[in-house]
């Protein structure tokens, strides 16, 4: 079964743009990152899962059921971490768990002090007292609290220092391990790639590739940085294949996705002094899909 | 319908409530400790009503028969207590209770809870009706407990019931409007003062009308009108239009309010 599903899912704001006929396929128990730079759609997406928002057109579904019709049964088996928090005034930390978990008719339990030590959340604290980052780790405790089947989360880290990143990742990937299913939007490839098995990348509403992350890293893609002992013509680089061209002087720098031998013979003619050949960033995979805009 | 909200809801807002009540209820004990002073000496009272304006006195229904009761001169000032503060309260508070989640941001927490849009504006509803109707029972309370405290059970109790349960319909109509009127509005703009100017606004039209022959016409556009009792002379207001008409609108505003809310994309 397929944990989450959007068909042609449209949402437009008026005349602007959100999201356009976006498919996309989820599989059980996967971790499946959602990248695209800041205004791509991903959290127009989100909103439109979690029945903030409303589509325009198209259809979508969570554990088999219809965003639309069925969003209470779904939001009682979805846990949504979203990018910024905000809430209620006048309540302590604790109060406010009881109050979220009270929606889902479970009281709070064990789990709740494992999380509270693993992120170093006071339960009695004011909210109203919490920094951003703070009321961040408040947002990881109530998204994990009521057990849920299936993770939205949007820029999760976002606030988050690096040790409770850390820590994030690791429950993140134990929760996964126990058969939930992870839905990772961010627009940092890094953590992504750190956690996700495939990715969908965004750019301006639309879906534009879909690839497990191995793929990715081998797209045949390589970044090669040269030094001769002559200034090298561009000329002599002028292959199919070559991408992101930076010739200075003596250094050469570029990206190439075609033949190896023709590269190698073309490097052949030149009096190289050093050479290297590197698989790219995600970062620049990624660039490479945005054609060099993000 | 969901509980949980249901009480937070109470909770949340019941600073506002007391406030408010509290306030109404000192008005009123003052007002009705002052009437007999007023009824001691009656021919002061017509020199005092003689000054007036004709028009004014329309207005504020200032009237020697009104005023050689009791009861009638606390419902001079029912009109303003509880229909304009007790309708701006109402209003207010509506418009509040399910655009403060947008205004604070805290609709993205609330709407990801397992509950459906209906839900949510059942609960908030049910629990601003609580405590509209706590309200006005409030309001009844306090002239009833004035009334007997100066004057013995030597008054007119359905007179003051229907003046009660007039204030109820009319600040539950306004809180309606309220609940409806915040939907349409976009976020960040000024709620309570679209609120008050709104309720001072049909307040203003209906004086002018009473004022006026010639806008009498427009009574009909305001609330006020329908609400517009006369307890001294035995006049309850119980006739199917009054009552139609806040039933009526009232209903309307808040099946709008379910319908708008059920499709309406949330931002924070």
């Amino acid at each position: 079964m397929k944990v989450i599903e959007t068909r042609k899912l449209t949402k437009f704001y008026g005349k602007h743009r959100g999201i356009i006929d976006l498919d996309l396929e989820v599989e059980e128990r996967e971790v499946f990152g959602f990248v695209g730079p800041n205004g791509a759609g991903k959290s127009t997406t989100i909103r439109t899962l979690v029945g903030l928002i409303f589509p325009t057109r198209g259809s979508a579904s969570i554990l088999g059921m219809d965003i639309m019709r069925d969003a209470r049964e779904i939001k009682r088996h979805i846990g949504y971490l979203p990018s910024e928090v905000e809430y209620y005034d006048g309540m302590t930390v604790k109060e406010l768990l009881e109050y979220s978990a009270r929606f889902y008719g479970a009281p709070l339990n064990d789990r709740l002090q494992e999380l509270a030590e693993v992120f170093q959340v006071d339960l009695s604290r004011n909210i109203t007292d919490l920094s951003s980052g703070n009321k961040k780790k408040v947002a990881i405790l109530q998204c994990f609290l009521h057990k849920p089947k299936v993770l939205i989360l949007d820029e999760p880290t976002n606030g988050l220092d690096p040790l409770m990143q850390a820590r994030f990742y690791e429950i993140v990937r134990r929760e996964n391990e126990q058969g939930v299913t992870v839905f990772f939007s961010s627009h940092i490839l890094s953590e992504v790639q750190r956690i996700c098995r495939r990715v969908a990348i965004i750019k301006e509403g639309r879906v534009v590739a879909v690839e497990d992350i191995a793929s990715l890293r081998k797209k045949n893609l390589s970044r090669v940085h040269l030094e001769s002992r002559t200034p090298i013509p561009e000329a002599a680089l002028r292959l199919s294949g070559v991408k992101s061209l930076s010739v200075q002087g003596e250094k050469v720098e570029f990206l190439y996705s075609g033949e190896v031998n023709s590269l190698l013979e073309a490097l052949s003619r030149l009096p190289m002094e050093r050479l290297t050949i590197e698989e790219p960033s995600l970062e620049e995979i990624f660039m490479h899909y945005y054609g060099g805009e993000q | 319908m969901n509980w949980n909200l249901y009480f937070k809801e109470l909770r949340r807002n019941r600073v506002r409530f007391i406030i408010w009540t509290s306030l109404l209820v000192i008005f009123i004990i003052f007002t009705v400790s002052v009437v007999p002073s007023i009824l001691r000496d009656r021919e002061q009272l017509e020199t005092f009503l003689k000054v007036y304006p004709e028009a004014i006195k329309k207005v504020f229904g200032m009237d020697v028969e009104s005023w050689s009761n009791p009861l009638g001169i606390y419902a001079t000032y029912h009109g303003f207590y509880a229909y304009l503060l007790g309708g701006i309260f109402a209003i207010t508070f509506g418009m509040e209770i399910i655009s403060k989640e947008e205004n604070r941001r805290t609709a993205e927490f609330l709407l990801t809870r397992p509950l459906t849009r209906s839900e949510v504006v059942a609960s908030k509803t049910l629990a601003f009706f609580t405590y509209i109707f706590a309200f006005n029972v409030a309001i009844i309370c306090a002239v009833l407990i004035g009334l007997t405290g100066f004057f013995g059970t030597n008054f007119d109790l359905k007179g003051v019931l229907s003046l009660g349960f007039f204030s109820l319909l009319f600040t539950s109509l306004f809180g309606a409007l309220g609940l409806f009127i915040s939907l349409l509005m976009k976020r960040g703009r000024s709620l309570v003062g679209v609120g008050t100017g709104l309720v001072l606004v049909t307040y203003i039209i209906d004086a002018f009308a009473k004022a006026s022959e010639k806008v009498s016409f427009l009574r009909w556009v305001s609330p006020f009108k329908y609400g517009d009792i006369d307890v001294v002379r035995g006049f309850y207001g119980f006739e199917w239009w009054r009552l139609l008409f806040f039933l009526g609108l009232t209903a309307l505003f808040i099946l709008l309010t379910f319908a708008l809310y059920r499709k309406k994309d949330i931002y924070v």
